[in-house]
């Protein structure tokens, strides 16, 4: 991991990755988190955070990455992290017509669940396998310029374009908070034990979404 | 080994002679109460290390008898791990070797098996202490290792073997009298399973707990159920191979363990349509699977669901598993006052970590020998298992996870923490904990009641406005949404209407030269018609015509052969007399010569003529052929 715990803290973003089950999307995290690659083994069974520090145009930004169980039904369960995401990924498999035709479904809920500013991310995953592509990226492409979101394919497998999508979801996740004049940075980033947890996420919309349900 | 070594084997044989003295053990049979070991030694010599190496591999075995014939397809071949420490040696020049640059020592030599037994003993000192240039070993990371990746689910090794007679002893008598009143679980059961059931007995006792010895309709209805469709195939499918994928049983794509655990997965979410199939349930399936056959392990599973309650977690959008979280975090709260005082502060909160506990039981992270003693308890205790073994997770953590951050604590569950219970004494020590962890259900009772009020006040706290409020929220971004997207669709009506009026055009420009080109055409068709009545008139006129005239013809021809007939006839009648008339004249001829020979004068005149009489017969032929003609 390249943080180490009380190292300059520009941003703090949340990041939730949804779609359908065996997606990739665990994959997608563990590649970016550890830069580790296992073939069908990741099972998300409710949720699981990863966590990785990058640089992006001179900031660094912690980016807390929320892996999501993909079965229909976890929804309810996942659902709550929404609100307090910067960003949403929505993941397909490009080989799977349909975790491709499930993507409206994922978007509507994400879009419902979460703010205004977060921004929304279609990600079209295992590129990696051409032979038995069933999703052309012409098709994926204008699916994410009807939703009026940005579009990209990657492969957790070979590593392909993984670490650009995340730092584009960064830099979009910036400039959204930039827009919104959010009172995002924490005051005092050197207190590691504040550092996990960044002040202004916690007082605005914070990562405690549970309590519309629970409480 | 040296150099070569990638991707080779070496295969080492030895023979030995039965008949020698020192092999007499070997000639004689096994006894069953007996216990044979056989250790193998081989001593390898290595490229660029001083000395030879001594390998002992020690095994049990079992000599049988001469006629034994061998059904044992589940024997596997002894497969041993070494770890060789090995330190560069220092050499005079003159010493080093032509193909190494380098030479070493060996420091130790430790086998998997010995190492694992060692660190059972908690012997921690062993030297193993890799350093660089070590063989790196996968088994390295102890406790407090910084090792980064999590466990593989179902990792672990749990042995059959029966190390406490004693123990087994009483477990035999308590069996003994449990199968005798099958419904009637003896007393020292709950004792024993606390201590762990053998793994042996496992199978039998897992079946005896959950009350499966009266389900023979189950067994007869997991039949019926495997052959039927499922709406649910596609998610336990994608689940097969990341269900305990570091057991041999199960690794295979397709193998017979994969295979067992979709049609179990698959059978129930027929069987419990309301359920189906939750991502979670493939690892309990597992470890079921792996201690007795598909029909028993579906009894089982199903009296988890139903007689335990299990399924209720799954049902209703957790609605049941949120209340438990509820629960857990006040028993928590009560027995843990520091640490659930931490995680409030760095604001984790029950569902964050324990999800994937409560939804698999506990068997989706943690190493099988604590899977199954877990799972012990739970069959043993019922659902309320989860807490007691939930809270003693968090004792047993409880000064690290003091020490960590929120991201700290969430890498701790999912990393450390499952990695702290490969070995056998650690979970050991966290089941005494879980058994020490006393969680009363009248308080169990009492939350309960405690989230459903807070629940209720929710609801009625936020009526009317809040609520209202929200709603409108809500509704008032729906509809932006779908005003936008209502827009976005208006904007696409105009520009394909438009484009939809230009083709309109083009098509009705087409549309008129195509109807002038008709016009042109039917006026083509119509003198071409004509053309045709009239060539057909003309043809038939013709063809009378040609009727006639072959009419005509016809006659001629009939008359011209009458006359043909007749004239044959005449022919025929004029050859007749034709014939006749030689005759008379050949009658009268012969009178006449006769007359003539009375008369020599005559006879000498007749001499004369005689000759002119063959042309007489001449002209008769010739004018015989001209009429034949």
């Amino acid at each position: 991991m390249e943080s180490s715990s009380n190292e300059h803290i520009d941003y703090v973003f949340k990041v939730v990755l949804i779609g359908d089950c065996g997606v990739g999307k665990s994959s997608l995290l563990l590649r970016y988190s550890d830069d580790f690659f296992q073939e069908s083994y990741l099972c998300t069974i409710g949720v699981d955070l990863r966590i990785r520090t990058i640089s992006v145009d001179d900031k660094r930004v912690k980016l807390q990455m929320w892996d999501t169980a993909g079965q229909e039904r976890f929804k309810t369960l996942c659902g709550h992290y929404y609100r307090g995401a910067e960003a949403i990924i929505i993941v397909f498999d490009v080989t799977s017509e349909n975790s491709f035709s499930n993507v409206l479904r994922w978007y509507e809920e994400a879009r419902q669940l979460s703010r205004q500013d977060t921004v929304l991310v279609l990600l079209g995953n295992k590129s990696d396998m051409a032979d038995s592509r069933a999703v052309s990226t012409e098709r994926a492409q204008s699916l994410a310029a009807s939703l009026n979101i940005a579009y990209f394919e990657s492969s957790a497998k070979l590593c392909d374009n993984v670490k650009e999508t995340f730092t584009a979801t960064t830099r979009k996740m910036m400039e959204a908070y930039q827009k919104h004049h959010r009172a995002h940075l924490p005051d005092d980033l050197t207190n590691s034990k504040s550092l996990h947890m960044s002040q202004p996420i916690k007082s605005s919309t914070s990562l405690n979404c549970f309590d519309c349900s629970i409480m | 080994m040296g150099y070569e070594s990638a991707g080779k084997g070496y295969s080492v044989v030895a023979e030995w002679n039965p008949v020698s003295e020192n092999f007499t053990v070997l000639n004689e049979e096994t006894a069953k109460d007996m216990r044979v070991f056989m250790t193998v030694a081989v001593d390898l010599v290595f490229n660029c290390i001083r000395e030879p190496i001594r390998f002992t591999l020690e095994t049990r075995a079992k000599v049988y008898p001469k006629g034994e014939r061998f059904f044992f397809h589940s024997k596997k071949p002894v497969k041993e791990k070494y770890y060789m420490h090995l330190t560069p040696a220092k050499l005079a020049e003159s010493e080093q070797s032509a193909h190494c640059e380098q030479q070493y020592e060996l420091k130790s030599l430790v086998s998997e098996t010995v190492k694992e037994r060692k660190k059972a003993l908690n012997l921690k000192n062993y030297q193993i202490n890799m350093q660089a240039g070590g063989i790196p070993s996968p088994n390295e990371d102890e406790e407090g290792s910084d090792d980064e990746s999590p466990m593989v689910s179902g990792s672990g090794h749990v042995s059959k073997e029966i190390t406490d007679a004693d123990l087994l002893g009483q477990w035999a008598e308590t069996l003994k009298k449990w199968h005798a009143h099958l419904s009637h679980r003896p007393k020292q059961v709950h004792m024993l399973c606390r201590k762990g059931v053998p793994e042996a007995l496992r199978g039998e006792v897992w079946q005896l707990l959950s009350g499966c010895h009266q389900s023979a309709e189950l067994v007869e209805a997991y039949r019926i159920l495997i052959t039927k469709d499922s709406p649910c195939t596609e998610a336990i499918s994608r689940d097969m191979n990341r269900t305990f994928p570091a057991h041999e049983y199960f690794r295979d794509e397709g193998g017979i363990g994969q295979d067992s655990l979709y049609k179990l997965s698959k059978a129930y979410s027929v069987y419990d349509a309301e359920v189906g199939y939750c991502q979670g349930l493939s690892f309990l399936i597992a470890a079921l699977l792996l201690h007795m056959p598909e029909e028993q392990a579906f009894s089982v599973l199903v009296k988890i669901m139903y007689d335990y309650h299990l399924r209720n977690f799954y049902k209703d959008g957790f609605q049941d598993l949120h209340l438990r979280f509820y629960q857990l975090e006040r028993i928590f709260q009560n027995q843990l006052p520091d640490l659930y005082g931490h995680f409030i502060d760095i604001q984790l909160e029950a569902h964050m970590y324990a999800s994937q506990w409560f939804l698999s039981m506990f068997t989706a992270k943690f190493p099988l020998y604590l899977v199954y003693r877990i799972l012990d308890l739970f069959l043993c205790d019922g659902l309320n298992t989860v807490f007691s073994v939930a809270l003693a997770l968090l004792k047993d953590s409880r000064r690290e996870l003091l020490a960590l951050d929120f991201e700290g604590v969430l890498k701790f569950f999912r990393v450390t923490l499952p990695k702290k219970y490969r070995s056998e004494p650690a979970a050991n020590s966290l089941l005494d904990i879980a058994n020490r962890t006393k969680v009363s259900v009248k308080k169990l009772q009492k939350y309960e009641q405690e989230y459903l009020a807070i629940q209720a006040a929710q609801v009625k706290q936020e009526d009317p406005l809040t609520m209202y409020e929200r709603d409108n929220k809500r509704l008032m971004e729906t509809n932006m949404r779908l005003e936008r997207e209502n827009d976005s669709l208006a904007q696409e009506l105009i520009t394909s209407k438009v484009t939809l009026r230009n083709d309109l055009d083009s098509a009705e420009e087409s549309m008129e030269s195509l109807c002038k080109k008709l016009e042109k055409m039917s006026r083509e068709f119509a003198d071409s018609e004509e053309m045709v009545k009239r060539l057909s008139t003309e043809n038939s006129q013709l063809k009378e015509k040609y009727r006639s005239e072959v009419c005509s013809v016809e006659e001629e021809l009939k008359r011209n052969k009458e006359i043909i007939a007749q004239y044959k006839d005449i022919c025929n009648s004029m050859s007749e007399r034709n014939e006749k008339n030689i005759s008379s004249y050949r009658e009268e001829l012969s009178k006449f010569k006769e007359v003539m020979t009375h008369c020599s004068q005559c006879t000498e005149s007749l001499n004369i003529t005689a000759p002119a009489r063959p042309s007489v017969d001449q002209s008769a032929a010739s004018k015989d052929k001209k009429i034949r003609e």
